[in-house]
């Protein structure tokens, strides 16, 4: 494999791995918009998503319905985390609300540690092709459906906000919060909406990379920081910063593991972050570049939902 | 239709307002004048729910709204056009109409579009706008949509804050003009205003607001005459 064939080696899996930050920052981001907060046990609805979709299959369950099955567990856990943890504690402050995520976070890793053990679970890939040579880079089969579940997810994501009139009231609430309410929009319902729909999808994320990284009761721990990074990188409240941080983050660490060594992965996206932090704070989207024709400064990437206050 | 009693809201650690009583009846326009602070919008806000009481009550009809969320005093025939405005920036002006209706939209779907219309009729400078992002509207149009979403919800009681604020003297007319059609219509109004002569020549009967409490209300008539519309605005000393 020559120089050029590693190079695009590490593209192609920054850009796998990109993809999955990018649906979990998606996640973290939609709640966010539509909470106000963080919801940081994400990481713990990949790993329950996944360990249950390989319990469901050694069960005999057939790949798609476990898959699906395991997404609706998710789904509950999520609604349930909402209503018995974040609703009644919906007027805390913002930071009470963070660390209570938190601490599901902490519980339901315990619970997952309890249930399946330390020990990593497969899943098989959900093809069996054999991998494909491209200009001298290799892309496994599976690396191809992460990719299309990031692309449907996103489209299907845009078509909600831009197309529907539910997704429109969600843009609403986002945008202003009080004004919805005015208008006979419940931001408490939402809030339960926005668990269960970053829950699930965090899920699919998971059960969608396992084949290529195998399933752990902490597997979710570090993906869910990653997406988090992701979405600092992307703006905190911008949908589209999202998916741009995530991908950017997972091409980033591919070529630090690449060209450096595979133990500076993790390590590459805290400094990622703390740079971000330091030098850009509201994150690439916040990034301005010069037009020569108009002669001002010009936001790089425009946001997608809403530009109001909150 | 309306009736507030000795309502008293805390905002912070400021006492907002400090046992409010009036009443609106069916078909009247009320409006309520006063210099900044004294209380106007969280007197409207705490109608519609925004700000939650500490004390008093508020009757609508039969409702009793007090501890009630916005978004459930809506669907009980309450809508308001917020202070600023508060569109919608980035969805279209139709989407911003459209949402005025959310709390019926599923089960009166089918007449909104006839809704809109209406709306349109009563704006038509609206009609060839309605794709464009509600924050290019000029301000005059975006107060309009703002009324139109209000009227959307198609409520029983229209509470108004401050629609003619920071806009040209030809459009404070023209919004003017739309509160008084409202009016013919049948519409029962709240308007808050702080442009004292215009909101005289629409309303049926006036509150005038201290900080924290009614100091007067009566006909536009008793309230030229009897001056208190001074002291409101440029304090006790101008009254002599």
């Amino acid at each position: 494999m020559g120089a050029e064939g590693q190079h695009i080696q590490y593209l192609i899996s920054g850009i796998t791995l990109g993809s999955i930050y990018a649906l979990i920052a998606l996640a973290l981001v939609v709640t966010f918009n539509i909470t106000g907060i963080f919801n940081l046990a994400i990481g713990e609805f990949v790993t329950i998503g996944t360990l249950s979709a390989v319990t469901l299959r050694s069960a005999g369950c057939p790949d798609v319905p476990a898959f699906v099955l395991a997404v609706l567990i998710a789904g509950v856990i999520a609604a349930t985390m909402e209503r018995a943890a974040i609703y009644p504690a919906r007027k805390a402050s913002i930071l009470t609300l963070i660390i209570i995520t938190i601490g599901v976070a902490i519980a339901l890793r315990g619970a997952a540690l309890l249930i399946w053990g330390t020990h990593p679970y497969p899943l098989p890939p959900f093809v069996d092709t054999a991998p494909i040579a491209l200009w001298g880079a290799v892309i496994i089969p599976q690396m191809l459906f992460v990719l299309g579940l990031a692309v449907v997810a996103v489209m299907l994501l845009f078509a909600f906000f831009d197309l529907t009139y539910a997704g429109k009231a969600v843009r609403a609430a986002m945008i202003n919060r009080n004004a919805a309410r005015l208008v006979g929009i419940n931001p408490a319902r939402l809030s339960l909406l926005a668990f269960v729909f970053s829950g699930m999808l965090a899920a699919l994320a998971g059960i969608f990379i396992a084949p290529i990284t195998t399933a752990t009761y902490d597997m979710g721990f570090m993906l869910g920081l990653k997406g988090f990074v992701a979405a600092i990188l992307g703006g905190v409240t911008n949908v589209k910063g999202a998916i741009v941080g995530g991908l950017l983050l997972g091409i980033i660490e591919a070529f630090a593991i690449g060209m450096l060594s595979s133990g500076m992965k993790d390590g590459i996206a805290m400094m990622v972050m703390i740079i971000v932090l330091l030098i850009c704070p509201t994150g690439i989207m916040g990034l301005r570049i010069y037009n020569k024709r108009t002669g001002s400064w010009m936001v790089w990437l425009r946001q997608k939902v809403g530009t109001g206050s909150r | 239709m309306l009736s507030v009693r000795n309502l008293s809201v805390l905002r912070g650690h400021i006492q907002a307002l400090n046992s409010v009583s009036f009443d609106v009846e069916v078909g009247e326009v009320v409006v309520i004048l006063g210099a900044n602070g004294v209380g106007k919008s969280t007197l409207l806000g705490s109608i519609a729910g925004l700000y939650p009481p500490t004390g008093g009550e508020i009757r609508f009809d039969l409702d009793d709204l007090v501890g009630q969320p916005p978004e459930r005093i809506v669907g009980m025939g309450i809508s308001m056009v917020p202070e600023d405005r508060q569109l919608f920036p980035a969805l279209s002006v139709r989407d911003n109409l459209m949402l005025g209706a959310f709390h019926r939209y599923r089960r009166e779907k089918a007449v909104l579009p006839d809704d809109l219309a209406g709306v349109l009729s009563l704006f038509p400078a609206l009609s060839e706008k309605l794709n464009q992002p509600a924050h290019t509207l000029s301000g005059g149009l975006q107060q309009m949509v703002a009324i139109g979403r209000a009227l959307m919800a198609k409520p029983r009681l229209l509470l108004m804050d401050e629609p003619s604020i920071g806009l040209a003297p030809l459009v404070v007319r023209e919004i003017m003009q739309t509160v008084r059609k409202l009016k013919m219509q049948g519409h029962t109004i709240v308007l808050v205003e702080q442009n004292a002569r215009a909101a005289l020549r629409v309303g049926d009967r006036v509150l005038i607001m201290e900080p924290g409490r009614v100091s007067f209300s009566g006909t536009p008539e008793e309230v030229a005459a009897s001056g208190s519309l001074h002291t409101a605005y440029l304090g006790r000393s101008a009254k002599r």
